[in-house]
């Protein structure tokens, strides 16, 4: 084993989901520790990252199925903005209503 | 290992590892404007591995999108709903289950990962991949074979990209330059074809079967340099394609399927429709194609199959996801307004 071995232009697949592991596996970290609302939504923007590092990776190294990949993950950053606006507005109200962004005040549909 | 290669990988680590460490930051920041700023890091990070994959459009989106669009709203939300004297927001009781559940996810993708590994790219190329787009011209009837190929590999494989449309009963899959001499103006080419028409009774033997191997010469149009560095990458250009096909005697021939009285084209195993022909009726006789000087272009970058995806095959869902921004962009506006109180 040397350094030709995990070198990133002899292996570049696995460099690139090595990384995006790590990076889905820190967003859900994020996600699970995370009280503060805004804070979530950043562990879920990791994980959508991450998501869209492997659709690049395949669709660039084994087309087989052509760009399909690259397009997916046009989509993703789409519906990542549209996740986000929708989210910061829900954030926005829960602020307005209990004057704190923490996911555990805004249970009063629990009572 | 060159110098340029080894400085590439560097570089790509510097980046790898800057994702990596802005994402651990993300995460294990107790401060939540720098979890933001972390957050920026991660973003361009990322950028830059999509520019190491070469994907040139997905750049510019991930950083005008995610960077511009999407950090700046996270940002804006941040210092809106926070003090920024507050910084202990963390759920401290969750974070040992958590950690341990990370770290599980984190084993299980690279057990994925190792048992995958060495299996995708075996024989990969010396360098990243330069996906281009070659397209064949054509100055006869290879003009109705417009295919479009992505180079996906540095040593001159590659793959075939959706939306060009061959209506020859080959499919070019994949080529790989197996020998070019370093002054030749040729390269010795293997060519990977694929037969269109699946499941034939009988299927002549001058046809290859899916992956099966055809072997060809390309030579470069404009005659200037080795075949050796230009097939080793296919700069963006034009190339003349000088393809001497073989059949199992070492003549390759690609074939279509002509009526031999009134020249109609058609699919294998076709007959001719032509209403006044006297072949009418009769099946399409095998011919060999000429190809000889078929021009291709190469064009690199991401952005041209992408609009053409986008367009053609992804049409609906690129509608819908646009239809679906808008009413996000209502909805997002509606949530966030102030009731106005009634006096």
């Amino acid at each position: 084993m040397s350094f030709t071995d995990f070198a990133f232009t002899r292996h570049p697949i696995e460099n690139m989901l090595v990384i995006s592991a790590i990076i889905f596996c820190a967003g859900l970290y994020t996600v699970m520790t995370r009280k503060n609302a805004v804070s979530i939504l950043m562990g879920v923007e990791l994980i959508l990252n991450a998501a869209n590092i492997n659709f690049v990776t395949f669709s660039q190294y084994l087309p087989t199925h052509g760009i399909d990949g690259g397009v997916f993950s046009i989509f993703v950053i789409l519906l990542a903005a549209a996740e986000a606006a929708v989210a910061l507005a829900i954030i926005i109200g829960i602020y307005q209503n209990f004057g704190r962004v923490d996911v555990d005040v805004a249970d009063t549909m629990k009572e | 290992m060159g110098t340029e290669e080894l400085l590439l990988n560097a570089v790509f680590y510097v980046f790898a590892i800057g994702a990596v460490a802005a994402a651990i930051g993300v995460a294990l920041s107790p401060n939540i404007i720098r979890s933001a700023f972390a957050l920026l890091g991660v973003l361009f990070s990322v950028a830059a591995l999509y520019a190491f994959m070469r994907a040139d459009f997905i750049v510019a989106a991930q950083i005008i999108i995610y960077v511009g669009g999407i950090l700046v709203l996270i940002i804006f939300a941040v210092m809106l709903t926070h003090k920024i004297t507050d910084v202990n927001v963390s759920n401290e009781s969750a974070h040992g289950p958590a950690a341990v559940f990370a770290v599980l996810c984190m084993l299980v993708s690279l057990c994925v990962i190792a048992t995958w590994m060495w299996k995708w790219d075996r024989s990969a190329p010396a360098e990243s991949p330069a996906p281009a787009v070659v397209t064949l011209l054509g100055d006869s009837k290879p003009s109705t074979a417009s295919v479009s190929m992505a180079l996906l590999q540095g040593d001159g494989s590659t793959g075939v990209v959706p939306g060009g449309e061959v209506r020859s009963p080959f499919a070019i899959l994949r080529y790989t330059v197996t020998s070019a001499s370093a002054r030749a103006q040729s390269a010795h080419v293997t060519l990977e074809c694929s037969e269109r028409i699946e499941n034939q009774p009988k299927p002549e033997k001058r046809w290859a079967p899916w992956g099966q191997v055809r072997e060809t010469t390309l030579a470069l149009a404009d005659g200037k340099g080795s075949a050796e560095e230009r097939f080793s990458g296919l700069k963006p250009g034009r190339y003349r394609w000088i393809a001497t096909f073989a059949d199992e005697k070492g003549i390759l021939v690609l074939v279509k399927h002509v009526c031999p009285t009134c020249r109609m084209e058609g699919e294998p195993r076709a007959v001719c429709s032509t209403p006044d022909c006297e072949h009418k009726g009769k099946p399409l006789v095998t011919q060999p194609w000429e190809v000889q000087g078929a021009e291709f272009t190469v064009e690199a970058g991401l952005t041209r199959p992408l609009g053409v995806a986008l367009m053609t095959r992804y049409l609906l869902p690129f509608e819908l996801v646009s239809v679906l921004l808008l009413a996000a962009l209502v909805g997002a506006a509606y949530l966030a307004r102030k009731e106005v109180k009634e006096a």
